[in-house]
């Protein structure tokens, strides 16, 4: 593979063709430098290359306009080069620049070019000095993006207001600020052949089984993506091996939370451009947990968490579960409510399993259309969902209003845990279906199914039902019920605990 | 030796709800009088049964060091063995037939009348195969949250039926005399040959085997006792016209929010079955691997399953295939040789070969 | 393969949701939700008369529909009662469920041959739970009962069965559900009891009325009746006291009226030479409800033990009346006397049981009442 235009003529270079380090190390001549960046970066127009004078030498600046601060560059860089008049050194000439001219904090020298440009890509200053085929990076970023800001999805009562926003940089600063501990440490690995997106590993030392953060580091080196852009790339990798229908990798935008799970010996993993951390291992019993239980009251805690616990049954099974009364148990009604079901059923055309689907399907249409369109659309989403499901299906008569009424309940109380949605969203369905089919016995038969999976689920070797199944009695006083802070304060959740037995 | 996957209590409670539905879905009254008062001491006698009858597996455990049965004697003697497997092979496939019988007795007279349940059982044994094909770890996990369930659908039924029980009912004991107790306090004993799974999982458990083993036998008879307590007292003789007697309970209890609800006894009752069905088929495929260890891990199962269906689409059709699969005499063959002989020959096989090892 | 197989299952499941999701289960509109059932004698067999919930009406918001039943009544004629039931079907086009059916009336004509004949197939029959009430229609058809106008909009089933549990409770009739009639029938000593209903007229429409108790002999067929005063007495002698009222008076003449607020019954039974003796001992709790003494005037302690002795000797008097009526009645042992003796003395028990009626003749009994009375309405110090 030839560069250089001189033996090609060929003005293109498909840089996709080109392996890794492909250019080599910096060439003698700094303009010759110059000339290949131009090359790389031809039709780029935000990499700026820019030629001078440093004394006696000829120097080449490049750098990718918008990553970096011009008003910084100008200072701390190209000012005092160009502006030097005296003599350089004929030996360790990029030291003395980089000491004695430019003003940096991060200021290193590369020899590998590709290695060079990479830099330049994250926001350094390269300068090539005529002479010496090594070059200077400086790091004079200036990367834009959001400012910090309160988390949208993970929305509390008490705590801080701070989410995490899409620079890494910001984010592991965010942690570090709460964590003043030189146990808490932090590794940075690249992923992603393209983007070659920067991801934090965070764990606390002495905390972590060292296998555990062995583990998590190989599967993520073990990722052979061509582009990671968010978390959910590399949530896979980190998942359990088991098929099922919950995830055991969590994922916060409180950096509150990121800390009290880090501080209970777990994993965090921060990813470049992603307000998101993931966490693993992550157990079942913490889709029902939030920071506020531990700012509240702990009786308070323990009943908002069974609340959640029951919306979560509910959200899944009621429906099926409605189904399955109205075709195989009625005897389980009261005789008012019997017959009150039954005079509105009689009303309506479809069978009660066909119209529990129909709804549903409604339902879950209404609510993607109101996710994706603009938020001023949102408002005529949601008066044409509550007019046409709400009032005129029941008026023409193609549903009823006790299974409106269970819709509804369904749909308020799957909001309650918005991690789990999607196992909830098709379990419902699904559970729809069996009850229809076969009633309880169908539905009981789904969740021995559900209930094995589950606790077959493993991950870093923590079994996603701990501390109930394997049941653990000093570790079960933080899940359902939250005991006071002095009583845990004895005994913190430890997940490397979760599987031992007393 | 395979990893020790499973604590003590999630393997009895495994065993726990595998029995306590035996109570609700399984004695018979054909052969045992659950209207009289000496009902409420039948648990006990089973109690004090079963500690006896595991007195070779606990020793088997001590001299094997934790191994499993086949493991260990295949050590000394290969074919012996292969003999012992067989016979659980047979056995636990009998009781394998028995509990898809009484669930398919139970779901067609109790859960949906008027119907046949072909299709129901066949994907109750699909499923079973499914879960077995797991580990006996996810099962026993799983266990300890129907244990839950199981235990709250117990106390729910006991004591909404609490206020209807009767002084007219309590009479005094014995009163058939005491040779016509010890014999039905037997007859219904066999019904729970669930402890003679423990020999055959000895490698896969770790904990105190013995004090887990008591206390699971304890909590068992605690709860079969209070289950005996309110038929005795709630229904009395109406109990022996029923076909499942510990079950019409929950039929005659008031319950404040529900009209009734057996429905949804039905349904606990219908994963202790599946978590039944589950741990048999898993045994038998165990054992067919240690007769023929180079077949394929799926098959074993799927062929216990597949004869199992062919066995009890047969049996559904007629009503004394089913008084058959649930005569006394069958019950009482099959416990004594799970429960008894087999540990009991297995023992002596590896205290013969250690005996002979040390004369050498 | 394990993926293949469970895809298949998926999709076999699936398919046999969308093609046959009925196919085990009933839609809810679709079912014959029973109230009240009631069996009569006709010329080949059984006349079955039933009370449904009538799916038909619309919600009541809906004002066009006003005018319909709550409930509708269909009869059937076979020569079983199951098929008589059956045949109903050809006049509803519902499937039956006896799931929330309250009670079963039987007709004096079906009462005087065998009636487990005709409860076998509530007993047999898992739907029907074993709770629900039987009664005797008395003077009456038992259809009728059913069908009987006492209302608009009202269940008649459910309204007959407020008033058996209500008698129940103030201690009118025994509790009769189908358990308790089914165990009465296999307690080889006991007879059944049953309390009957009549109509009576209140004005253009009707109102059902539980006053009496049928007696049933040991083939189970009807005997006799008891009335009013002996059927409360004769559930005192059962043991299942638990409210009712007591009318007394005081020296005076003045009536006192007096509510039971809880009532406890000890039993003990000894035999002597072969004869039986029975001592009951009832222990009552009572509340003073209403005086009719001169002027609202307060009650003096003397007076109150004037109506603890009262209401003590004249309750003895009566239940002991009841008792030897009972006895002379053909003696048939209604009271469960039977499993007294057994729950005491299980040898003689078993020495008597063959010829239980003529013991039960023979036996003695000692009715000793002790009476509570809690509060009067006022402080019970005067000076």
């Amino acid at each position: 593979m030839v560069i250089f235009m001189k033996e090609n003529n060929s003005p293109f270079i498909n840089v996709d063709d080109l392996p890794k380090s492909e250019l080599g190390n910096v060439k003698f001549y700094a303009e010759d430098n110059g000339k290949i960046i131009k090359e790389v970066f031809l039709n780029c127009f935000d990499i700026v290359v820019k030629n001078g004078v440093c004394g006696d030498r000829r120097v080449v600046f490049a750098k990718c306009d918008g990553l970096t601060s011009s008003e910084k560059i100008i200072e701390g860089i190209t000012k005092p080069m160009l502006h030097f008049s005296g003599d350089l050194p004929k030996k360790d000439v990029l030291q003395f620049i980089s000491s004695e001219i430019i003003c940096g904090t991060e200021v290193k020298t590369e020899k590998n070019l590709d290695l060079a440009i990479e830099n330049l890509l994250r926001g350094c200053v390269i300068v090539f000095v005529d002479g010496v085929e090594e070059c200077i990076v400086v790091g004079m970023q200036n990367i834009p993006g959001r400012s910090i800001d309160e988390p949208n999805y993970e929305v509390q009562e008490n705590g801080s207001r701070e989410g995490f926003v899409e620079i890494l940089k910001t984010n592991m600063t965010l942690v570090r600020k709460r964590l003043v501990n030189v146990n808490f440490k932090i590794e940075v690995l690249e992923v992603g052949v393209s983007t070659k997106t920067k991801v934090a590993v965070c764990y606390m030392n002495g905390k972590v089984k060292k296998e555990v953060l062995q583990e998590v580091k190989d599967r993520l080196n073990s990722v052979n993506m061509d582009t990671v852009l968010g978390e959910t790339y590399l949530r896979k990798a980190l998942d359990t091996k088991r098929r099922t229908m919950f995830t055991m990798v969590g994922k916060t935008e409180r950096p509150d939370t990121l800390c009290a799970k880090i501080n209970e010996g777990k994993i965090a993993i921060l990813i470049d451009g992603t307000p998101y951390a993931l966490i693993v291992p992550r157990l079942f019993i913490e889709n029902f947990q939030t920071f506020d239980d531990y700012l509240n009251r702990p009786y308070y805690a323990t009943f908002m968490r069974s609340i959640r616990l029951i919306s979560f049954i509910i959200s899944i099974f009621l429906p099926g579960i409605f189904v399955a009364i109205g075709l195989f148990h009625q005897e389980l009604l009261p005789e008012k409510m019997l017959y009150n079901v039954v005079v509105m059923e009689s009303n309506t055309l479809f069978t009660l399993t066909v119209e529990a689907l129909i709804i549903h399907f409604i339902y879950e249409i209404v609510r993607e259309a109101g996710l994706r369109v603009p938020k001023s659309i949102g408002h005529a989403v949601s008066i044409v969902g509550a007019l046409v499901i709400g009032d005129a299906a029941v008026t023409a008569g193609l549903i009823d209003a006790p299974m409106l009424i269970v819709v509804a309940m369904t749909a308020i109380t799957s909001l309650v845990e918005t991690d789990l949605y999607h196992a909830i969203a098709v379990l419902r369905i699904v559970f729809i279906i069996i009850g229809g089919t076969s009633g309880f016995f169908g539905i009981m038969v789904g969740v021995a199914i559900l209930i094995v999976n589950l606790s077959s689920v493993e991950n870093f070797g923590v079994y996603f039902l701990s501390p109930l199944a394997p049941y653990n009695k000093s570790l079960f006083r933080d899940t359902i019920s939250r005991l006071s802070m002095e009583k845990l304060g004895k005994n913190i959740f430890d997940i490397n605990k979760v599987g031992e037995q007393k | 030796m395979t990893e020790k996957k499973v604590t003590t209590f999630q393997f009895y409670s495994l065993l726990y709800i595998c029995s306590v539905v035996a109570a609700f879905m399984f004695v018979s009254t054909t052969v045992i009088d659950l209207g009289t008062t000496d009902a409420i001491l039948f648990p006990s006698v089973f109690g004090v049964l079963s500690l006896i009858t595991i007195i070779p597996t606990f020793i088997f455990n001590k001299k094997s060091n934790g191994e499993s049965v086949l493991s260990a004697i295949s050590k000394r003697n290969k074919i012996f063995s292969d003999v012992v497997a067989f016979f659980y092979i047979v056995l636990v496939f009998i009781l394998l037939l028995r509990t898809l019988a009484r669930l398919d007795l139970f779901v067609s007279s109790e859960v949906f009348p008027e119907n046949t349940m072909t299709f129901l059982i066949v994907s109750i044994v699909i499923v079973s195969v499914f879960l077995s094909l797991l580990d006996i770890g996810a099962l026993s996990r799983a266990s300890t949250i129907f244990l839950i369930m199981v235990t709250l659908s117990v106390s729910v039924v006991v004591f909404s039926a609490f206020s209807n029980i009767e002084s007219v009912n309590i009479v005094p004991f014995f009163m058939n005399g005491e040779t016509e107790f010890v014999k039905q306090a037997f007859s219904y004993s066999v019904f729970f040959p669930e402890s003679a799974c423990l020999i055959l999982f000895l490698s896969n458990i770790k904990g105190n085997i013995k004090k887990g083993y008591y206390l699971y036998i304890l909590f068992l008879v605690l709860s079969l006792t209070i289950v005996a307590f309110t038929v005795v007292g709630a229904l009395g003789e109406f109990s022996n016209t029923q076909l499942f007697p510990a079950f019409a309970i929950s039929s005659v209890g008031e319950f404040r929010v529900l009209e009734r609800f057996e429905s949804i006894q039905s349904s606990v009752w219908t994963v202790c079955i599946i978590a039944k069905t589950t741990l048999q088929i898993m045994i038998i495929s165990n054992c067919i691997r240690h007769l023929f260890p180079k077949i394929k891990w799926w098959t074993p199962n799927a062929l216990t399953g597949i004869i199992a269906t062919a066995f009890i689409i047969y049996i559904s059709n007629g009503v004394t295939r089913f008084s058959f699969m649930s005569s006394q005499i069958w019950v009482t063959v099959t416990y004594i040789l799970l429960v008894v002989v087999l540990p009991v020959i297995s023992l002596l096989s590896i205290l013969k070969k250690k005996r002979g090892e040390k004369l050498a | 393969m394990l993926k293949k197989i469970t895809l298949l299952f998926f999709i076999v499941v699936t398919l046999s949701c969308f093609c046959s999701c009925e196919r085990y289960g009933t839609e809810i509109e679709d079912m014959m939700i029973i109230q009240g059932i009631a069996v009569d004698k006709d010329k080949e067999g059984y006349e079955v008369t039933i009370e449904m919930l009538n799916n038909k009406q619309s919600a009541s918001a809906d004002s066009s529909n006003v005018g319909e039943e709550m409930t509708l009544c269909y009869s059937g004629n076979g020569e079983t009662v199951a098929e008589a039931l059956r045949l109903i079907i050809n006049k509803t086009g519902n499937v039956p469920t006896y799931t929330h059916n309250k009670v079963i009336i039987l007709s004096e004509d079906v009462a005087k041959s065998d009636i487990t004949k005709v409860l076998d197939i509530f007993e047999r029959d898992y739907t029907t739970q074993p709770i629900t009430l039987v009664c005797i229609a008395k003077d009456v058809k038992a259809g009728d009962v059913l069908k009987a106008n006492i209302g608009k909009d009202i269940s008649k089933s459910e309204v007959l069965e407020k008033i058996l549990n209500q008698s129940a409770i103030s201690s009118i009739t025994p509790e009769t559900r189908l358990i308790d009639v089914i165990n009465t029938v296999l307690d080889e000593t006991a007879c059944i009891a049953l309390p009957t209903v009549t109509l009576q007229k209140n004005g253009e429409t009707k109102t059902f009325f539980v006053e009496n108790i049928a007696v049933f002999n040991y083939n189970n067929e009807i005997s006799y009746y008891l009335g009013r005063e002996s059927s409360e007495n004769f559930v005192k002698l059962l043991g299942e006291l638990k409210n009712g009222t007591l009318v007394t008076e005081d020296e005076k003449g003045a009536k006192a009226t007096f509510i039971i607020v809880d009532g406890k019954t000890r039993y003990k039974a000894e035999v002597n030479n072969g004869i039986v003796n029975y001592n009951v001992k009832i222990k009552m709790y009572c509340d003073l409800n209403a005086y009719e003494g001169d002027r609202f005037q307060s009650i003096e302690n003397e007076t109150v033990d004037i109506f603890k002795k009262n209401i003590e000797s004249d309750t003895e008097r009566r239940l002991q009346n009841t008792y030897k009526a009972i006895q002379e009645n053909n003696s048939f042992d209604i009271l469960h006397f039977g499993r007294r003796l057994l729950q005491n003395d299980k040898n003689s028990y078993n020495q008597m049981k063959n010829d239980w009626q003529n013991n039960f003749k023979k036996s003695n009994i000692n009715v000793n009442v002790e009476v509570v009375i809690r509060r009067i309405g006022e402080e019970s110090y005067h000076e």
